[in-house]
């Protein structure tokens, strides 16, 4: 028997007849049929389980709810708050003269609650944030017995905002105004070229020594900042507030 | 969708709710092709337990690569093209583990004979029809993968060259040089049956080595 690669149309046909007839219907057997819809519920199934969100991972409603624009302007005295605070209680014992207090960690951590305290007071509406641990920390007893009681009278510098100065200079912080006499002293000899720009005003802190106040304005989705130096250490942040909105 | 909705939709917006989640649709699609595709399936393979296998690891990857489906021929064009090519790669992976040759003994069988049993009951022309059918399964097996595809889907299951060059994936001219010389190579194995049939429909058989007064039994 020989293969011939060149067949007549009529074999061509011929043979294409035998194959046409062999292609009997040829129904799916039972079992074969069975075994199609076992594989396609077990697809489906799994597919389903992959839809299903897994308790290891984040599914669609679990996913974290980004802060919203408020939020986001709260947390940024939060972060910065913790941070002025730390430097405060670091800082401040030797520049004003204030004695370390052993409750630095304590006043730390109150910094870092700072943000519970910052985020509650911008709920409702405060406009001014600033860290009450930082408040406290420098041996907070001492501090309040030589401070005044009434400092809400102190006068209020040129081109601050009320609303920060009002927390900066008063009972939340007296230390700044134990020795509030003026207040607000008319020179610029604190302000140094060094504390860049924004606005400047000089008040007497606590044992008369002259700081300044820089309130320097919101860039954009940001607080405004108003930062307290000690006269002639312009590098050295004393205190800082913030202001929500600026 | 409901399923009643389901049966309604034509076969790209069946694959189309499967792709976008509807736990149903693709049971709907596949149900409706199955049978064509086993069919395929068997004849391409020759073999029903690869045949089941093939179609069922086709029906997985369609299920799994619905998305995939570019929307650029028919959705049962598709649905082919997975199933030949599960059958091809069968194929393919059981020559490379097959230990026991090739029925590449089907000329002695093809004019002796069937492997069919037959029911005693059966007239004869349904014995005959069997034993070629039979014939023409096992000689078919004897072929490259690529041309028994071609002749699965030309001669036996119908569909046009283009259609079948879109199963397969290739240019058309290639299907018809496929079946070409799959037909070829099947003439000497299926002589004796041809020559019956031309006999039962009182013609002549068309061969080139008949006409010469050549040709074989």
């Amino acid at each position: 028997m020989t293969q011939r690669d060149d067949l007549t149309p009529e074999e061509d046909r011929e043979v294409s007849r035998l194959l046409a007839d062999a292609a009997t219907p040829t129904a799916l057997p039972p079992d074969v049929a069975a075994r199609l819809d076992d594989q396609l519920a077990g697809l489906v199934a799994e597919r389903v389980r992959d839809r299903q969100p897994r308790a290891d991972l984040p599914g669609p409603g679990d996913v974290a709810t980004l802060p919203g624009p408020a939020q986001r302007r709260r947390r940024w005295p939060r972060v910065l708050v913790a941070a002025a605070a730390v430097a405060v209680v670091g800082y401040a014992g030797s520049t004003l003269g204030w004695e370390p207090s052993p409750d630095a960690d304590q006043a730390v951590r109150g910094a870092e609650d700072a943000g519970a305290v910052a985020e509650s007071q911008a709920d409702t509406g405060g406009g001014v944030l600033e860290a009450p641990g930082a408040d406290r920390a420098p041996g907070s007893g001492q501090a309040e017995s030589q401070a005044p009681r009434s400092t809400r009278e102190a006068p209020v510098p040129a081109g601050v905002p009320l609303g920060v100065l009002a927390d900066v200079l008063t009972g939340r912080d007296a230390r700044l105004d134990a020795h509030s006499g003026p207040g607000r002293t008319a020179g610029t000899d604190c302000a140094t070229p060094e504390l860049g720009p924004g606005d400047r005003s000089e008040v007497l802190g606590p044992a008369g020594r002259r700081v300044v106040l820089v309130h320097r304005a919101a860039a954009a989705g940001a607080p405004a900042v108003v930062t307290v130096y000690a006269c002639g250490q312009p590098h050295i942040p004393l205190r800082t507030a913030f202001t929500l909105g600026r | 969708v409901s399923p009643d909705a389901l049966e309604e939709l034509d076969d790209a917006s069946l694959l189309a709710a499967h792709v976008e989640g509807d736990d149903h649709a693709f049971g709907v699609l596949f149900a409706r092709h199955r049978e064509r595709l086993w069919a395929v399936a068997l004849r391409t393979t020759g073999d029903p337990e690869d045949a089941a296998d093939a179609l069922q690891e086709a029906m997985v990857a369609a299920f799994r690569r619905a998305s995939s489906f570019r929307g650029d021929a028919a959705v049962t064009t598709w649905l082919h093209r997975i199933v030949i090519n599960a059958c091809l790669d069968r194929i393919r992976r059981r020559r490379v583990r097959l230990t026991e040759p090739l029925p590449d003994d089907v000329e002695e069988y093809a004019g002796h004979g069937s492997t069919i049993t037959a029911a005693p009951d059966d007239p004869p022309e349904a014995v005959l029809a069997g034993e070629r059918r039979h014939a023409v399964v096992a000689a078919l097996a004897t072929l490259p993968a690529d041309q028994r595809a071609a002749l699965v889907l030309v001669d036996m299951e119908g569909y046009s060259v283009d259609e079948a060059a879109a199963m397969l994936g290739c240019a058309p001219g290639t299907v018809k040089s496929r079946c070409s010389r799959g037909r070829a190579r099947l003439l000497p194995l299926l002589e004796s049956y041809r020559r019956n049939r031309a006999a039962d429909a009182g013609v002549q058989p068309s061969s080139a080595e008949s006409a010469t007064g050549g040709g074989e039994t």
